[in-house]
């Protein structure tokens, strides 16, 4: 339910159009992020229809007419109540977890190289972003760096749960 | 007698390929409380000329009783230990203190710089130790330091550096007498995030210029910055593979966006 609060929290700040709301919430999102017009359209129409947010037909003389979107006081409140919410603490069933879980049942045998395997694709990402902190060092928005060192951190947790496993294992 | 071109090449090629350092079967046995403690349980492992390699790995997995073992700060229980085709294992005290002095730098997470005496002259003593003489340490010295953006502060007591500072210093000790291997343990764990970034960052830059470099760390960011990252655990290697250093860094790592819902 993320991008919705991201678009209505845009929307605190002034109308928008669409595009303009795909540009911007690509940048809160930090940089590299990339929006698909085919999911991000789908969503406004969603969210208009319940009310969250108002959009207004603009006509446009040789194009297609275009929206230009506003928050409803229900989309505020419902942006508040999210915010009143407790954020969702990470849960365990990553993507590598269901692998592994899966491969143990199915080759048992593979266990120890696809640890291995996992060690060696982490170390190399990890290596890739601190090379990559170090190249944008003191010139990137909060959001990139934020979305970093979180990225980081998670590889350097799934390594050490790597390690666990193997110790597990011996 | 005169070689042939072709055998001149040939012994060329065969000192090139030899290992800077070369371990054998190395064991260490510690007895602690009366009981045997396996630090290292047979290590084999070859480094080439040039190599940035880290020793990752947590704890107790053997990694610093490896490095000790290497610069001739600890003995093996057996085994053998060659620097650039040189027997280290069966050196007399002696021999292996000239040898580390000479060939073998070192630097520390707690910097161990000599609190008493300038950055200047921190670096000029393993080159005095050395046999230099007192101009040729001082330009020696004054020279690297230079070079590591310390110039302005050749004559500040390590107490009147930053951390940062001070391990720059214990850099330029290392490297004073130009030795075949630098050698750091933990060299950024006394440093916070960024700082210890930017010596990851001279570390790399040396590399570059050729010198040889093993690194010991428990920290996967810090390892990951090297050439090539060997693994321990339990006194052994489980893991030897290429780092960061020898990878482009790839222009879109951010751009997944697969972990934010949709709708």
């Amino acid at each position: 339910m993320s991008l919705k609060y991201v678009l209505l929290g845009l929307l605190t700040q002034q109308p928008r159009y669409g595009y303009e709301l795909k540009r911007e919430a690509e940048q809160l999102l930090g940089n590299g992020a990339e929006l698909n017009p085919g999911q991000l359209y789908p969503l406004l129409r969603k969210l208009a229809e319940q009310q969250l947010i108002a959009g207004e037909r603009v006509e446009q003389e040789d194009r297609p007419d275009k929206r230009i979107f506003t928050l409803t006081e229900a989309g505020a409140h419902e942006l508040s109540a999210w915010f009143d919410e407790p954020v969702p603490l990470s849960v365990g069933r990553s993507a590598l977890f269901v692998r592994f879980v899966v491969l143990v049942l199915v080759r048992p045998e593979a266990r120890a190289g696809f640890l291995k395997e996992q060690r060696h694709r982490l170390l190399e990402f990890i290596g890739q972003l601190v090379a990559d902190r170090a190249k944008h060092l003191g010139s990137e928005d909060l959001s990139t760096r934020a979305l970093r060192e979180l990225t980081v951190l998670h590889a350097e947790a799934d390594l050490k749960w790597i390690e666990l496993l193997e110790t597990l294992e011996s | 007698m005169n070689k042939t071109p072709e055998r001149a090449l040939r012994s060329t090629l065969a000192e090139e390929a030899l290992p800077r350092i070369r371990v054998n079967a190395l064991t260490k046995v510690y007895q602690r409380g009366g009981e045997p403690v396996q630090a290292l349980a047979g290590i084999h492992l070859e480094i080439a000329p040039g190599a940035f390699v880290a020793i990752m790995g947590q704890s107790g997995s053997g990694k610093t009783t490896l490095l000790n073992i290497l610069t001739g700060v600890d003995r093996p229980t057996a085994g053998e230990i060659w620097l650039d085709g040189q027997r280290l294992d069966t050196m007399s005290e002696a021999q292996l203190a000239i040898l580390r002095r000479r060939r073998i730098g070192l630097i520390f997470q707690a910097f161990n710089l000599l609190n008493n005496m300038s950055a200047l002259e921190n670096v000029m003593l393993p080159a005095l130790l050395a046999g230099r003489s007192a101009s040729e340490a001082r330009k020696l010295a004054s020279v690297l330091l230079d070079e590591l953006g310390l110039g302005k502060r050749l004559q500040k007591l390590p107490g009147q550096l930053s951390g940062g500072e001070q391990q720059r210093v214990a850099i330029a000790r290392a490297l004073v007498n130009e030795p075949a291997v630098l050698c750091a343990d933990e060299p950024t764990g006394n440093l916070d995030a960024q700082t210890g970034q930017e010596i990851l960052h001279l570390l790399k830059r040396l590399h570059t210029q050729g010198q040889t470099i093993i690194l010991v760390t428990h920290d996967a960011q810090i390892a990951s910055q090297a050439e090539r990252i060997v693994v321990m655990r339990d006194g052994r290697i489980i893991d030897d593979m290429n780092g960061q250093g020898s990878l482009p860094v790839s222009p879109t790592l951010l751009a997944d966006m697969s972990g934010l819902e949709m709708c």
